[in-house]
């Protein structure tokens, strides 16, 4: 699993890398706003091509790029019912906190777990390759997170159901 | 998962957080102050809810303050009764129940000053032990009744007995099916909570119960069955369907060996009568957990966030209490 | 000193979003990524604690795109991201500056602004998809607009041939346009270079790239033209011989696009952007070519080690580990560039020397000869 990891991630990484070349842009269409592009989608040719990088069927990232701003959707893999539950909870709990997470959508793209919009404003003031580093290391984390838990709580209903039998 | 194991340390030596005691502690205490040693001749009017949908109210008159009633409103009293709850109510508290107060289903009435004499013993202690797990008590009844007949070897009514033990779900599930044969006695928990991870959890639960039959000796088999598939000893219910978005079945085969004697029966019963208390209670502390890891991952996710952020260089001129300004440096 | 100097002039935090200087470069207008712009003066000093802030300069009421500040006139233009221009006249009896209002005509932002060579025009990139060209007239004490139109998205960029006469747009609309800017009562004698003569507004050239054209750029005698495409490419065309049929040469390359751009000699063009690493081009035997990144890979420089032992040494690290969970600022923060972020704007500041400006709040000077860099290829 890991090492199919590493390519999936690092193609992530050189997308991001060039996904991320936006543009303080205001809008074209409607006067004196500045709004992302890629959330307006009002100008066709300001939108690039969305690159889809799949891991497998279930886990894929979605980015799409604009002139200011981009969108990075996530699916997390859920192979069953307890990973599929722990998944939505753990990114409700994330998309409720999107406010702290500045760059997080409060609802995810559909189709996908959860998503970020990263504009030109996020990029004047923060460090490209540390956001780049940021939404690998949360796609990493994320992963290992929901399978922790899953552990976890068989480990705990595993005490939870001998203790109760170990009473009789 | 080390605050699990060090309480399965601690549930061994019968304290802890792994096991909920299956008396009312707030019942208890007020008993006790009142039957016990101290013998506080407190009048009082005490309405308390448990588990399962459980309610009650003790009653101490000001005008008798030696007189102590336990009012007490169970889900399916009605069931209960049918199977010998209303014996074994006579039998553990001779002499002491009285007609039920409307909006309760039983009403026991203890004299401090002249404790009864019960299979529980003598003392006003034991007394008030036994008054504060009177839901054990009640709802167990059908269940003794049964071991009773497996343990004398008897032959056992046919049938299922079904006692409701709390309010169901919009799906349905909190039900207790009995089933009694020559040589064993089914016990069969139709289980569901209304939110989806709850279900989900309680699945994993579930199943983990019927693992754990292999690691501890002398338990009673169990078996999980989803939903949508009853297990085979209920499908002459009425709605044997079953109902796929219910959490499961778990069924509890319990043989003469588990009720050989009288403790050995009691407790027996007494597991049994609180399993979806003890489940609920454990699924609620899994969803604590899982909060409170998500809560450290949310933090530390952040600090990453935060290391992208570029830091003004601007040196801030702070205001101290006082009113004095001064630059960090 | 090796290599570009830096100037932390803005903080990272609010960033640069362009800058401009005056004709002896004593002066710099740098708008600090909001609606002001700030003129600093002895700015030759190379401690940017030295330079003066002489005035602050608050017309507007958005984002200021461009700055552009006329050596001919010294006269600065702005605009912004509120449709409007103001020509900054300076006033040396009262010492500060005057703005005019230019009415542009444009209903969405203007993005880039430029003084044509001789002083006299101005040209102003805007998302109403046209480039308004504005001149003063004398009998009505105003500066009017005339349009050119034609783009089919915002236009980023503008760049004035050396003849003032012809100007060079790019637009997100995947072109790089040449128009005839010609005013007759203004321009008198029409130069069209090889292309047929043309009336105002009208286009002479255009070419299509792979992505939005970021910027262009005319040669010091205007005889190639310069335009990179978000698609990290950059086209050169020369126009010395050839008019309406030249064609570009198109090089490709791996770094990030480039987003501003400027030629340093005929032989020499500097592209700026989101590798926020000035790509070197040469033009040899061969035609153009990609010569290298302008920085090279240092040695991370050692941060400067916190005073052991002080106070605030200690809180730095406390505060490193609850807000970064970081124990120690070793895991270096730093890139290897001198820009932290990406370049939105350059400048020419001499022969060999230019200005580039980003996000990060940094002016940073570069000087060729101090770069290593095959001083003999560049044709200075």
């Amino acid at each position: 699993m890991a090492n199919t990891l590493r390519p999936y991630l690092d193609c992530v990484r050189s997308t991001l890398d060039g996904g991320l070349c936006v543009r303080n842009f205001p809008s074209q269409t409607v006067e004196r706003h500045n709004k992302p592009e890629v959330e307006i989608r009002g100008s066709k040719e300001l939108l690039l091509n969305p690159i889809t990088i799949c891991r497998t069927e279930t886990e894929r990232c979605l980015i799409e790029p604009s002139v200011n701003s981009v969108r990075v959707s996530i699916a997390i893999k859920q192979a069953d019912e307890i990973e599929e539950i722990l998944c939505h909870k753990f990114t409700r709990f994330l998309m409720q906190r999107s406010e702290q997470f500045i760059i997080m959508r409060r609802k995810p793209t559909e189709g996908y777990s959860i998503s970020f919009l990263i504009t030109h404003a996020h990029l004047e003031k923060m460090w490209r390759h540390k956001l780049v580093d940021f939404i690998i290391h949360f796609m990493e984390e994320v992963d290992k997170e929901i399978s922790g838990m899953k552990i976890a709580i068989n480990a705990r209903a595993r005490i939870v159901a001998s203790e109760f039998m170990k009473k009789f | 998962m080390a605050w699990a194991a060090k309480q399965q340390g601690g549930a061994a030596s019968g304290k802890g957080l792994m096991h909920l005691e299956s008396e009312n502690k707030i019942l208890m205490e007020a008993l006790t102050s009142r039957l016990g040693p101290s013998q506080k001749r407190e009048p009082c009017e005490l309405k308390i809810a448990d588990f399962d949908d459980v309610l009650y109210k003790l009653f101490v008159p000001p005008e008798t303050p030696n007189l102590v009633t336990l009012h007490c409103a169970i889900k399916d009293w009605k069931g209960v009764k049918a199977n010998g709850g209303g014996e074994r109510l006579e039998e553990t508290f001779p002499g002491c129940v009285v007609e039920a107060e409307e909006g309760f289903d039983v009403s026991v009435r203890v004299d401090a000053d002249n404790v009864p004499k019960g299979p529980w013993g003598s003392t006003g202690e034991a007394c008030a032990r036994e008054l504060a797990d009177i839901k054990t008590l009640l709802v167990g009844a059908p269940l003794i009744k049964a071991f009773r007949v497996l343990e004398s070897g008897g032959s056992p009514s046919p049938g299922i007995t079904t006692i409701t033990i709390r309010k169901p779900t919009p799906d349905g599930g909190g039900e207790m099916h009995i089933v009694s044969k020559s040589d064993r006695v089914t016990v069969v928990f139709a289980v569901d909570f209304a939110d989806e991870t709850d279900k989900a959890i309680t699945r994993i639960f579930l199943q983990e119960f019927v693992e754990a039959q292999r690691s501890v000796n002398n338990c009673p088999p169990a078996n999980f069955s989803r939903g949508s598939e009853p297990p085979m000893e209920i499908q002459s219910l009425p709605n044997a369907d079953g109902n796929p978005d219910i959490a499961g079945f778990i069924s509890f085969t319990i043989f003469k060996s588990h009720v050989d004697s009288k403790p050995k029966m009691i407790q027996s019963a007494k597991q049994l009568v609180n399993f979806l208390t003890y489940l609920q209670y454990h699924v609620k502390a899994t969803k604590t957990y899982m909060h409170m890891r998500m809560r450290s991952k949310v933090n530390s996710l952040l600090q990453v966030l935060t290391r992208a952020q570029q830091m003004s260089s601007e040196v801030k001129e702070k205001k101290t209490f006082t009113g004095k300004t001064f630059t960090r440096k | 000193m090796p290599g570009p100097t830096a100037f932390d002039l803005v903080d990272p935090v609010k960033g640069i979003s362009c800058h401009a200087w005056n004709k002896d470069r004593s002066m710099c207008a740098v708008c600090p990524n909001d609606n002001t712009m700030i003129i600093y003066g002895n700015c030759t000093d190379p401690d940017v604690k030295k330079w003066t802030r002489l005035h602050v300069l608050g017309e507007h009421d958005l984002l200021i795109s461009a700055i552009d500040w006329s050596p001919v006139t010294n006269l600065i233009v702005t605009c912004s991201h509120d449709r409007n221009a103001f020509v900054w006249t300076y006033n040396s009896t009262e010492k500060t500056w005057k703005p005019s209002l230019v009415i542009l005509r444009i209903d969405r932002a203007a993005l880039d602004v430029k003084w044509s060579p001789d002083g006299k025009k101005f040209a102003v990139a805007s998302g109403a998809k046209c480039v308004p060209v504005c001149y003063f007239e004398k009998e009505h004490d105003w500066w009017v607009s005339k349009m050119i139109k034609k783009h089919k998205s915002t236009v980023l960029r503008v760049s004035w041939h050396p003849n003032s006469q012809m100007l060079a747009t790019g637009s997100s609309d995947f072109k790089c346009r040449i128009f005839s800017a010609f005013v007759r009562d203004l321009d008198l004698h029409q130069d069209s270079l090889n292309f047929q003569p043309k009336a105002f507004g009208e286009e002479c050239w255009d070419c299509g790239a792979y992505g939005w054209v970021d910027s262009v750029s005319w040669s010091p005698n205007g005889s190639t033209l310069g335009f990179t495409g978000h698609d990290s490419s950059v086209q050169f065309v020369d126009f010395t011989t050839e008019g309406e049929s030249a064609t570009p040469q198109s090089i490709r390359f791996r770094e990030l696009p480039i987003d501003t751009g400027l030629f340093l000699s005929e032989k020499c063009y500097v592209g700026c952007g989101h590798d926020m690493n000035p790509l070197l081009f040469c033009k040899g035997a061969s035609g153009w070519e990609f010569v290298r990144k302008l920085e090279e890979k240092k040695e991370a420089k050692a941060a400067p080690a916190a005073q052991k032992g002080s106070v605030a040494a200690a809180r730095a690290l406390f505060q490193n580990k609850t807000n970064k969970g970081q124990d120690s600022s070793d895991k270096s923060d730093k890139l290897a560039t001198t820009h932290e972020s990406f370049i939105s704007c350059v400048q020419h500041m001499g022969p060999g020397l230019f200005s580039t400006s980003g996000t990060d709040g940094k002016l940073v000077k570069w000087s060729m000869d101090t770069l290593s860099v095959d001083m003999a290829a560049l044709g200075l």
